[in-house]
């Protein structure tokens, strides 16, 4: 288990590598074996974020790109060109990628995401304590960015990977909203920078004024840490924070607009 | 005494608005009742729980009745629901 958190915690890192150039280009080829859940996640979206050009991903022949593309039906929602001959075979272990563009389609579809979580095999105990944190994430993007959403492109995208050999689990979501540093900003003000400001939401502070709250952010990491052995993952703005029980590798990263958060969960 | 019975306002209770809306209807139904000392919450049958549902909802009921005792059962074969009963110290 801290073996696979650490190599995760390296192709995390090394799926920057070449982030900046993709964030420039019009056409992006989908030119790994293999992607990463991160890799996958740092591309879609790029090509969602309405403030860049349209962008297109090109999917080149062999099986395991397009299995990936087609089981995360990414193809629903942005333009792919597919190489003259794929697969439209769908890989089980995806939870294909869902926009949730208000609090209601998200509320409504969490029954949706439970029962995809014990489809898997999960036990119920462990699928329940999934879904609410995978609420609480949720309701953080909406809590934050509503009557605020910088662009046209509200709301959250949610996608999952399952892998029944390992028993683990990794959840994605990501938004195009404020960010951790402007949310916090209205509380302090002089917040030095986004690995800061998500340091501080880490520490159960929030930027909703005047309001008594904060706990969410905090038992998302105490539950994915302790109750999952897992690790969790912040990019917001130029800030990257990977989280595991045993220490916070922070970095400054190329800047995104939003948020986006990856849980990685072992369960039993 | 009021029993309010969570799961009839859903198997699955998330969100801060919802948890909101949730105190509300619960004042409708403790309104009914002519003493208002205490509230039973079940968790029965509910499954699943974020915590901010549960902080709002708790929250709201308490600003409307500060003087009420709000007493919490239906969670004990729930590990999810007690640990996030525990993590509030609502338990």
């Amino acid at each position: 288990m801290c073996a696979i958190i650490v190599t995760m915690c390296k192709d995390i890192l090394n799926a920057y590598t070449d982030f900046e150039t993709l964030q420039r280009q019009n056409k992006i080829t989908l030119n790994v074996k293999t992607p990463n859940v991160w890799k996958v996640t740092l591309l879609l979206h790029i090509l969602l974020d309405e403030r860049k050009t349209p962008k297109s991903l090109v999917v080149p022949e062999g099986k395991s790109t397009s299995k990936l593309i087609t089981s995360l039906e990414i193809d629903k929602l942005i333009r792919c060109e597919f190489a003259s001959r794929y697969s439209q075979e769908k890989d089980r272990n995806f939870q294909k990628v869902s926009h949730c563009p208000t609090s209601d389609v998200f509320n409504a579809r969490l029954g949706n995401f439970y029962q995809i979580y014990q489809n898997w095999g999960i036990k119920k105990d462990d699928a329940s304590r999934i879904t609410a944190l995978l609420g609480e994430l949720g309701n953080n993007v909406f809590d934050h960015n509503l009557g605020m959403w910088p662009t046209g492109n509200i709301g959250c995208i949610i996608f999952g990977k399952n892998d029944p050999k390992q028993k683990m689990l990794e959840i994605v979501v990501m938004d195009f909203g404020v960010g951790f540093k402007k949310s916090l900003s209205s509380v302090f003000p002089k917040i030095k920078d986004d690995l800061a400001a998500i340091e501080k939401g880490l520490q159960g502070i929030s930027g909703r004024v005047g309001e008594t709250r904060g706990n969410g952010l905090k038992l998302i990491q105490k539950w994915t840490l302790n109750n999952f052995s897992g690790n969790l993952v912040i990019h917001s703005g130029a800030g990257l924070a990977i989280v595991s029980k045993k220490r916070m590798v922070k970095r400054k990263v190329p800047k995104i607009t939003g948020t986006i958060v990856k849980l990685m969960l072992f369960y039993n | 005494m009021v029993t309010i019975k969570l799961r009839k306002f859903g198997k699955i209770l998330n969100s801060r608005p919802f948890g909101a809306e949730a105190a509300l209807r619960a004042k409708q139904i403790i309104e009914q009742k002519d003493e208002r000392d205490s509230t039973i919450l079940d968790f029965k049958e509910v499954e699943v729980m974020s915590p901010s549902f549960i902080d709002e909802f708790v929250k709201k009921l308490k600003e409307q009745y500060p003087q009420m005792k709000i007493d919490f059962i239906g969670y004990k074969d729930k590990p999810v629901i007690r640990d996030l009963l525990e993590e509030l110290e609502l338990i």
